[in-house]
């Protein structure tokens, strides 16, 4: 119980430093903490194999597993940033615009298409997302995932593989 | 290239070991070897897939062969990731003596754990490759998170200083070999 607890600790730990680097916009330090949070969480998960195999509970595991999409999500993140090449989590741009039905009648037209060009731009977003298209920040998906392992250990617990 | 970015997080996080093995803060450093540990592993995997890809195992073999603080520490991070984290590290303390002359020191005792270095005064030492700084004449003890290699018990940022110091070189060496 005290590993997985450890590892837990561990993995927002580096949660902690991406935040930090966030807020800082280092971003060299926010992916090297990614890193650092992919493994440091997927081993909760591979302690909870290990218990749950020497207790002849693999299929608890497995279903465990199929239940946790942040976990299955995660992993293969963090399969390919350990054994192919670097993950990068990316920072998307997001503007909001504001278009009135009368602002699309008074812009001019170019080419058969109409060019609204300014006025409408009401906020301008930046965030780290885990790719591209993504509408949940980086940091919410890792803290989600987090809690998705703090359930797990918690019905590990429950069901006594830990 | 790949390797050489997880080359620099790898010592990045070794880094941060250091400046918390300078705290005391025993929690702390523990995170950021198994952060280390992961992304240093990650380069010899990288080389690994690099080598296959191109039906170049035997080549990936032999690097591996040659690299004893890769086997090392490949074990050490599959004992962290598959059975238990590293939590509470022994700690080795080394004592240091400034002496006049370095000729004819006596054997002597000492608690274990714990090594003695003489030094003429006026040397400077530097404990481990990559320690932060030289020890200085004014520094009289240096407590390090030890680890045991083969029954001896060794700096582990010590060691890992010179595991980073090897990945560097099989990088060097996969692109000589045509590998990256």
């Amino acid at each position: 119980m005290d590993d997985v607890l450890d590892k837990i600790e561990e993995a927002e730990h580096f949660l902690a430093q991406m935040k930090q680097s966030a807020a800082a916009d280092d971003a060299t330090s926010l992916r090297r903490n990614f890193s650092a949070f992919l493994s440091s969480a997927r081993t909760v998960m591979q302690y909870l194999y290990e218990r749950s195999k020497q207790q002849g509970g693999r299929a608890w595991y497995q279903q465990i597993a199929a239940s946790s999409p942040w976990c299955h999500r995660f992993k293969e993140i963090r399969d390919g940033d350990i054994h192919r090449e670097p993950y990068y989590p990316i920072v998307q741009h997001t503007m909001f615009l504001s278009i009135t039905p009368e602002d699309i009648e008074k812009a001019p037209t170019e080419d058969g298409v109409r060019v609204i060009r300014e006025g409408v731009v009401k906020g301008e977003e930046r965030q780290w997302v885990l790719q591209s298209g993504d509408h949940s920040s980086l940091l919410d998906d890792c803290q989600s995932y987090l809690d998705e392992l703090r359930g797990n250990i918690q019905k590990a617990a429950e069901e006594g593989v830990i | 290239m790949d390797e050489d970015r997880k080359l620099a997080e790898a010592r990045y996080f070794l880094g941060q070991m250091q400046v918390h093995e300078r705290k005391g803060d025993t929690d702390v450093f523990c995170y950021n070897t198994s952060a280390f540990l992961s992304a240093a592993r990650s380069v010899m995997q990288y080389l690994h897939l690099k080598a296959k890809t191109q039906g170049r195992i035997a080549w990936y073999q032999q690097v591996c062969a040659d690299s004893p603080w890769c086997r090392f520490f490949r074990d050490f991070r599959n004992s962290e990731v598959h059975e238990e984290p590293i939590t509470d590290p022994p700690v080795l303390t080394l004592i240091i003596r400034y002496v006049d002359s370095l000729l004819d020191l006596p054997e002597e005792d000492h608690p274990e754990n714990t090594t003695i270095i003489n030094l003429e005064h006026g040397m400077l030492w530097s404990a481990f490759e990559y320690a932060p700084e030289p020890i200085e004449e004014s520094d009289r003890e240096w407590r390090s998170y030890a680890v045991d290699v083969d029954g001896k018990m060794m700096s582990l940022c010590g060691i890992a200083g010179m595991y980073v110091q090897e990945l560097s070189e099989n990088i060097e060496k996969g692109r000589l070999a045509g590998i990256i």
